[in-house]
């Protein structure tokens, strides 16, 4: 119900949302540009051979990370497909918990995970993927899977439990339905294949901006992100290495276009695999009984996602002593000390819990606004409009964290260096990159409800902030909590943008302590129990958002994040 | 003996038996109706005959052959359910193209598609969305792709109660010409008399998961 001047209101707020989200980049590319003295594209075409390694590293690593998630997560998502409903509940969240860890968490927690399992853990360590990603290279590549395999589980439930069965019943009994692979092609694959698709390019998306992971696993993997992390300080700045500044813009350009396809590519995926679920869903919630074979593999996927971080609380406790190790607390009272001068646990705590609300208050209401608009321009019929609509608010899954921490930082340095040091910069980064996760729940929600519902409370006589309040967000708000709790979730655990945005603004997160912890130089037995412990609190606090968002989840609405 | 025969056919959910030792015999070519409320039974029977429902013991025979372990895809039965379970990613062409065998030529393809459709009254709607389709056309396209499969028995499964009584005698009309034509046994489960008795040959009662032949 939107009036064609509320059209032109959606068109004309565009402007501004496109210079917050666009225009720390455009700042950071402007100052490059000028210090480096070549335009983008030069510097892409231009890039050295540590750019194309570091650019090629990213493509190995996020597309071996995309397909491990697809080929492991899709027997898992038909295996928990299988089970009774309220067991399907517990093990699907516990599935998605590492998801919402922290990346950093996720990093420590396969650092842990490699200390206590002996052998294994030493052979991971020196096993390489590929010989670019070098050693740690298999570790890197099973955490990215460990964090992603819940996209594929999410993204399939919906098809796998609540597309009618007859479908599947029906083509059994037709020449070209029997057997398992002609099912599968001409049922399993066209419904599954958008949601894949999308799973995919999210995880691809997701490994090629991942910083903490690669950081702390596989040393030797120069990806982008890294280098824009790691080298980004140091460039911009006049007369001072001109090419360290052509490298960063280069690699920038390089890595926002194959994030450009993949954000087109999950988007399209997304839109079909939401018509496809429109049309094939039914309210049938039984499956058949779970055979040995699929708890089995439910199983072994719930110990999988509940073992590295159970690792990590383990980890917090256990101190290296001459002979081996003990069991105490040493870390933890470390951690919450703050270790003469540092940031403490609870200080940390509270900065990162601080970031987090603010970050919600200010990404749900524009991710609100944003998906209205897409919604509205597609109900109305300008499905360009919706498209650039969509785009736009995807666009910070284009770019790194990195990239938007030293976009806002050069912005801020230009246009207003006042506010360096503000704290609201923080929250503003953090706002600007989950964004596209709100949207990404509200839309698929906002599809989902019928246009007749609030056509008819008009023809009841209601207003529009009646229709509002008694209709549309009423039935919403469920989606507004998960989009909240994952906003909340992603802000707790941010790592790329705070670690540089850190510097400036002094505010330590629980994300960038950790870093802190584990960077700390010399032998200390007590650095990494104490690393485990800010890692623990940051990964329980994750969970408890995420285990308390979970009940509001509704998977009938095409699934997603 | 040629046709459909199921014998001694016995179905519990859980503690409750749905289908009690029943018994049926269909002959080529006959067409029989089973009238009973809802709950009784009927789409059990007709699931457990096509496969897709597993009895507890007795035996489904077909022309001689006993198809009581073999799975659905492999029992050559046709079913029409109540909703037409059409494949909103294809279109018409596409939805009947999964019941032809595999091995023909694209023109045999085609060839087959119009004359089924031709059959159903739906002459030229190879490209039509099937989205887009009435409840009775979209019944007539999952008839037409039904009877491409050629199967040895076809089971219907209440497959026009949702249409209006005009439209509804007209299908069940059709349909039990295709079926005479093709000399093929059926069962047609409704709660509809008069639809039970313009189309079969036979008309039976289920009640107590057994079967009673009406005269």
């Amino acid at each position: 119900m939107r009036t064609p001047r509320r059209h032109w209101a959606d068109a004309a707020l565009m402007l501004p949302l496109a210079v917050v989200l666009l225009g720390p980049l455009l700042v950071a590319a402007n100052r490059l540009w000028a210090v480096g003295g070549v335009d983008p594209m030069t510097a892409a075409l231009g890039l050295s051979q540590a750019g194309w390694r570091s650019a090629w590293s990213s493509i190995q690593l996020a597309f071996l990370a995309s397909m491990g998630v697809v080929m492991l997560g899709t027997p898992v998502a038909f295996a928990l497909a299988k089970q009774p409903a309220r067991r399907r509940r517990w093990m699907t969240t516990a599935v998605a918990l590492p998801f919402v860890t922290p990346s950093i968490v996720a990093a420590v927690a396969f650092l842990a995970l490699m200390d206590v399992s002996g052998a294994i853990g030493s052979t991971l360590r020196s096993a390489s993927a590929t010989p670019l990603l070098g050693q740690g290279s298999i570790a890197l590549l099973i955490a990215m899977v460990w964090f992603n395999l819940s996209l594929v589980t999410r993204m399939l439930a919906p098809a796998l439990s609540r597309t009618d069965p007859a479908y599947l019943e029906q083509l059994r009994l037709l020449p070209q339905g029997n057997n398992a692979w002609l099912r599968f092609r001409a049922w399993w694959w066209p419904v599954l294949g958008p949601a894949l698709g999308a799973a995919a390019g999210l995880t691809f998306t997701f490994a090629f901006t991942s910083f903490a992971v690669v950081r702390w696993l596989a040393p030797e993997a120069t990806t982008i992100e890294l280098l824009l992390a790691e080298q980004g300080a140091g460039a911009g700045i006049p007369g001072y290495r001109t090419g360290l500044s052509r490298l960063v813009l280069g690699t920038a350009v390089v890595q926002g276009l194959a994030l450009l396809v993949a954000a087109v590519v999950v988007n399209a995926m997304q839109r079909r695999h939401g018509a496809r679920m429109l049309q094939t869903t039914t309210l049938h919630n039984e499956t058949d009984p779970a055979s040995r074979r699929s708890t089995a593999i439910a199983v072994s996927a719930v110990v999988f996602a509940l073992t590295p971080l159970l690792a990590v609380l383990a980890a917090s406790v256990r101190v290296r002593t001459p002979s081996g190790h003990r069991f105490g607390l040493d870390g933890w009272r470390r951690a919450l000390d703050g270790d003469a001068g540092g940031t403490g646990l609870v200080e940390a705590l509270a900065t990162s819990m601080g970031t987090a609300a603010w970050t919600v208050a200010i990404a749900v209401p524009v991710g609100w606004w944003c998906a209205s608009a897409v919604l509205a321009a597609e109900r109305a019929g300008h499905r360009r409009r919706a498209q650039a609509i969509d785009l736009l608010a995807m666009a910070p899954l284009v770019v790194s964290s990195a990239m938007v921490g030293l976009g806002s930082l050069l912005g801020l340095l230009r246009f207003a260096p006042d506010l360096i040091a503000s704290p609201v910069l923080l929250p503003l980064a953090h706002a600007t990159l989950v964004l596209p996760v709100v949207v990404r729940v509200l839309l698929p929600a906002m599809r989902a409800l019928p246009d007749d519902l609030e056509e008819q409370a008009a023809t009841l006589g209601l207003g529009p902030w009646r229709r509002w309040s008694l209709v549309r967000w009423p039935m919403l708000r469920p989606a507004a909590v998960v989009a909240a709790g994952l906003a909340l979730a992603f802000s707790l655990g941010e790592f790329g943008a705070s670690w540089i945005l850190v510097r400036s603004t002094g505010s330590t997160t629980l994300a960038v302590l950790v870093d802190a912890w584990l960077a700390r130089p010399g032998f200390d037995a007590t650095t990494r129990p104490a690393a485990m412990a800010v890692a623990s609190v940051l990964g329980l606090l994750a969970a408890g958002v995420m285990l308390g968002v979970e009940r509001w989840r509704d998977d009938r609405i095409g699934g997603g994040l | 003996m040629p046709g459909l025969h199921v014998q001694g056919l016995r179905v519990d959910f859980g503690e409750r038996t749905v289908l009690d030792g029943l018994d049926l015999s269909v002959a080529s070519g006959e067409r029989v109706a089973i009238l009973g409320p809802s709950g009784c039974g009927k789409s059990t029977l007709l699931r457990t005959i096509a496969g897709l429902q597993a009895p507890a013991s007795g035996l489904v025979m077909l022309d001689d052959d006993d198809v009581t372990d073999r799975p659905a895809e492999h029992r050559g039965i046709g079913l029409l359910f109540q909703r037409p379970v059409l494949y909103p990613h294809r279109d018409v062409a596409g939805n009947l193209a999964l019941g032809l065998p595999r091995g023909l030529t694209r023109d045999e393809r085609k060839q087959r598609m119009a004359s089924a459709l031709l059959e159903v009254g739906l002459e030229g709607f190879e490209a039509r969305d099937v989205t887009t389709l009435s409840g009775g056309e979209g019944q007539r396209v999952a008839l037409a792709r039904a009877l491409l499969a050629k199967p040895r028995a076809l089971l219907l499964d209440e497959p026009f109660s949702a249409l209006d009584g005009t439209l509804r005698r007209r299908l069940v009309e059709t349909t039990a010409a295709v079926l005479q034509e093709r000399g093929l046994p059926a069962v047609h489960v409704t709660h509809d008399p008069d639809e039970a008795e313009a189309f079969a040959d036979r008309v039976f009662h289920m009640e107590g998961g057994r079967l009673t032949q009406r005269l």
